[in-house]
């Protein structure tokens, strides 16, 4: 079982507000964030990529707390995942310096229902001296559901 | 919360919003939707800032309820939500949310709106939403 990417040696993460099983393969995300701890557990893994190098990918499972009236996924909760998955590959990248959500632009294909496993692949488009571009893209059972871009600024940069 | 001006009622008070919210919404005079909320713990990030992704689900939130009034509620969905965080939010001063709608057709509304403290824009935000069933 490899580690997540969000481990620290040394610090306990926030307990998250439910315990949910761990999906195949994937590992249970140390979180830093109260909010994330709020809306979790998260889980990742990394697997090699077509080039070789590792992808990120992330997961949570949609129970009542994530949904809207109709019982779909509410768009916050995918823009919130998003902002969690993102700005974990964005924050690993730079060594874990601090750095926040510059813009992020989602288009929802379809809506995720309780019970579904929301994965999410996320990639480093692009790094400058103070910024990062980030891309995701969200699936459920292999049909994409939501697609994301994001920047992020490296603070101090 | 205290001080709710007694116009404004929890939107949608179930799943999401009742758990990261309420989210206190009502219409203005003049066609915008206003929402309050005051921040938590569980809202903030590791830094002791409200976490993005809190501020752009209010911001889908806020949007969403004025899109809704705007097709005098029928359903609707997400299709597009672009953000911009131009500033940090801090606990202690009361979330604010606005949104208008800027363009209705027969299938989609373009929405535009912005969340905020006091005078201080954190995020802007705008949209484009689906109505279910409209060709």
């Amino acid at each position: 079982m490899t580690e997540s990417i969000n481990a620290h040696p040394d610090k306990t993460p926030l307990p998250s507000t439910r315990q949910v099983t761990e999906p195949d393969g994937y590992v249970e995300t140390p979180l830093w964030d109260p909010y994330e701890a709020f809306m979790g557990p998260l889980f990742d893994k990394r697997i090699p990529g077509e080039d070789g190098a590792p992808e990120l990918w992330m997961a949570f499972r949609v129970d009542d707390r994530h949904v809207n009236t109709r019982g779909v996924v509410h768009g916050g909760m995918m823009a919130s995942f998003a902002d969690a998955v993102m700005g974990s590959i964005a924050w690993n990248t730079i060594d874990r310096e601090p750095c926040v959500t510059l813009s992020m632009q989602m288009n929802f294909l379809k809506g995720p229902k309780m019970g579904d496993l929301v994965e999410c692949r996320a990639t480093l488009t692009r790094q400058t001296r103070s910024v990062l571009f980030v891309a995701g893209e969200f699936f459920v059972d292999d049909n994409l559901v939501m697609t994301g871009s994001s920047l992020w600024k490296i603070l101090g940069k | 919360m205290t001080d709710i001006p007694t116009n404004y009622a929890p939107v949608w008070n179930e799943g999401f919003n009742a758990y990261v919210g309420p989210f206190y919404g009502a219409p203005r005079e003049d066609g915008t939707v206003h929402f309050l909320m005051d921040l938590r713990d569980e809202h903030m990030n590791g830094g002791g800032m409200a976490h993005g992704g809190l501020l752009m689900a209010f911001a889908d939130a806020c949007l969403g309820t004025a899109v809704n009034l705007s097709i005098d509620g029928a359903a609707s969905a997400t299709m597009t939500l672009n953000t911009d965080f131009i500033a940090a939010g801090v606990k202690g001063i009361r979330l604010e949310a606005e949104a208008e709608v800027v363009r209705r057709t027969r299938s989609v509304v373009f929405v535009s709106g912005r969340v905020y403290q006091g005078d201080k824009t954190l995020l802007t935000a705008t949209g484009i939403w689906k109505i279910l069933g409209a060709v």
